[in-house]
C-alpha cells in the first residue's frame, strides 16, 4: 500500500511534540541538596571525686573495704561512628598499697564496665559503643564510681595527698 | 487549513505560560561538631539551616500551586529535609520535602515572574547517620490550582 503523509499533519505533530516538551522543561525545576556529616566524637567528664579515708578503729585497716564516690563524676559522650570504646588511664600510678578503680554506674544508655586498677596504661572501660548521644537517655550524665582500697602497707598520704588525674579517651576499638 | 493551524498552536500556548525557574544552583551544608546542641553527650541541633538561599521564579496565567518533592537514594537514614519560603528575610513555615510531592505555595491569582526566596533546613538529624555525604534531587513543579 502506498501511504502519503500530508505535510500539514507533519506540522501539527511537530508542534504538539514541541508543546509537550515545553511543558516538561518550563513548569518544573530541580536543584541538588547535599549535607555532609563529619566524624563526630566528643567526650567530656564533669566533677571531681574526693576520697577521704577515715582513721581506722583499733586493729582495722584504713580504707581496707574501700572508700567510694558514686556520684560526683559524670561521663558525657557523643559519637556517630560504630565500634568505639572508652579507655581510662591515670596520670600517676597508685601509691604503695593503694588501688583506685572506676566503675560505670547505673545508666539508661546501656553502658557498663570497670577498670579494677587504674594505672598509667590506658585500659578499656566501656566497649561496643556505636552511634550514641548519651544525653538522649541520660541527660544528667553517666555516673562513674571511684573506689580507693588500701592495704595495711599503704603509704601515708596525709601530708602529700595522692591526686591522680584520670584521662578518658573515646577511640575506635 | 484553519483546523490544522489550531491543532498546531494550542499545545504551545496552553502550557508555555506555566513557568518555573530555579536560581542559586545546588545547595549544600557541611556540618561541624559545633552543630551539636551542647557539646559532648548531645545530639545535633533539632533544626539546622543551610547558610545559603536560592530563588524560585514562578509565572502562571491564573491560580496555581507549586509542589516540591525529592528523589534519589542517598538521603539520610535519620533526619528530614525541609524547605521554607523567606518573607522579609524571615522564614515562613517549613514544608517537609519527602519522596512524594508536597504543596509548597499557592496563588489565587496569576503570577508574572514572581520570585520567592527559599532556604533548606534539616530537622531531627541524629548521630545514627554515619559520617559522609548525603544528597537528594529536589524538584519544584508549578501547576494550575
Amino acid at each position: 500500500m502506498n501511504m502519503r503523509i500530508h505535510p500539514r499533519l507533519l506540522i501539527a505533530t511537530a508542534a504538539a511534540v514541541f508543546g509537550a516538551a515545553g511543558l516538561q522543561a518550563g513548569n518544573s525545576g530541580t536543584n541538588g541538596c547535599t549535607i555532609t556529616i563529619p566524624v563526630c566524637n566528643q567526650l567530656s567528664i564533669t566533677g571531681t571525686a574526693v576520697l577521704t579515708v577515715s582513721q581506722p578503729s583499733a586493729g582495722a585497716v584504713a580504707g581496707g573495704s574501700g572508700v567510694s564516690d558514686t556520684s560526683s563524676v559524670k561521663l558525657f559522650l557523643t559519637t556517630n561512628q560504630t565500634g568505639m570504646e572508652v579507655t581510662a588511664a591515670s596520670s600517676v600510678n597508685p601509691v604503695t598499697g593503694a588501688t583506685l578503680s572506676v566503675t560505670v554506674g547505673t545508666n539508661n544508655t546501656g553502658f557498663s564496665g570497670s577498670v579494677s586498677s587504674l594505672t598509667t596504661t590506658p585500659t578499656v572501660l566501656v566497649s561496643g559503643i556505636s552511634n550514641i548521644a548519651t544525653n538522649t537517655l541520660d541527660p544528667s550524665g553517666i555516673p562513674l564510681t571511684y573506689t580507693l582500697t588500701l592495704t595495711a602497707a599503704a603509704t601515708d598520704t596525709t601530708t602529700t595527698p595522692y591526686t591522680p588525674t584520670i584521662t578518658y579517651t573515646l577511640q575506635s576499638s | 487549513m484553519g483546523l490544522w493551524l489550531v491543532l498546531a498552536v494550542c499545545p504551545v500556548t496552553a502550557f508555555a505560560q506555566y513557568d518555573l525557574v530555579l536560581g542559586g544552583g545546588d545547595q549544600s551544608r557541611v556540618l561541624t561538631n559545633t552543630d551539636l546542641k551542647g557539646g559532648a553527650g548531645s545530639d545535633f541541633a533539632t533544626t539546622l539551616s543551610f547558610t545559603t538561599t536560592f530563588t524560585l521564579q514562578v509565572t502562571s496565567p491564573g491560580a496555581c500551586q507549586v509542589s516540591v518533592g525529592r528523589s534519589g537514594s542517598g538521603w539520610l537514614t535519620a533526619g528530614n529535609l525541609l524547605v521554607a519560603v523567606m518573607v522579609n528575610d524571615t522564614c515562613g513555615p517549613p514544608v517537609l520535602v519527602g519522596t512524594s510531592d508536597q504543596q509548597l505555595l499557592t496563588s489565587a491569582t496569576a503570577l508574572v515572574g514572581q520570585t520567592y526566596t527559599l532556604i533548606y533546613k534539616i530537622q531531627n538529624l541524629t548521630v545514627e547517620n554515619l559520617p559522609g555525604t548525603y544528597s537528594a534531587q529536589v524538584t519544584y513543579t508549578v501547576t494550575a490550582d
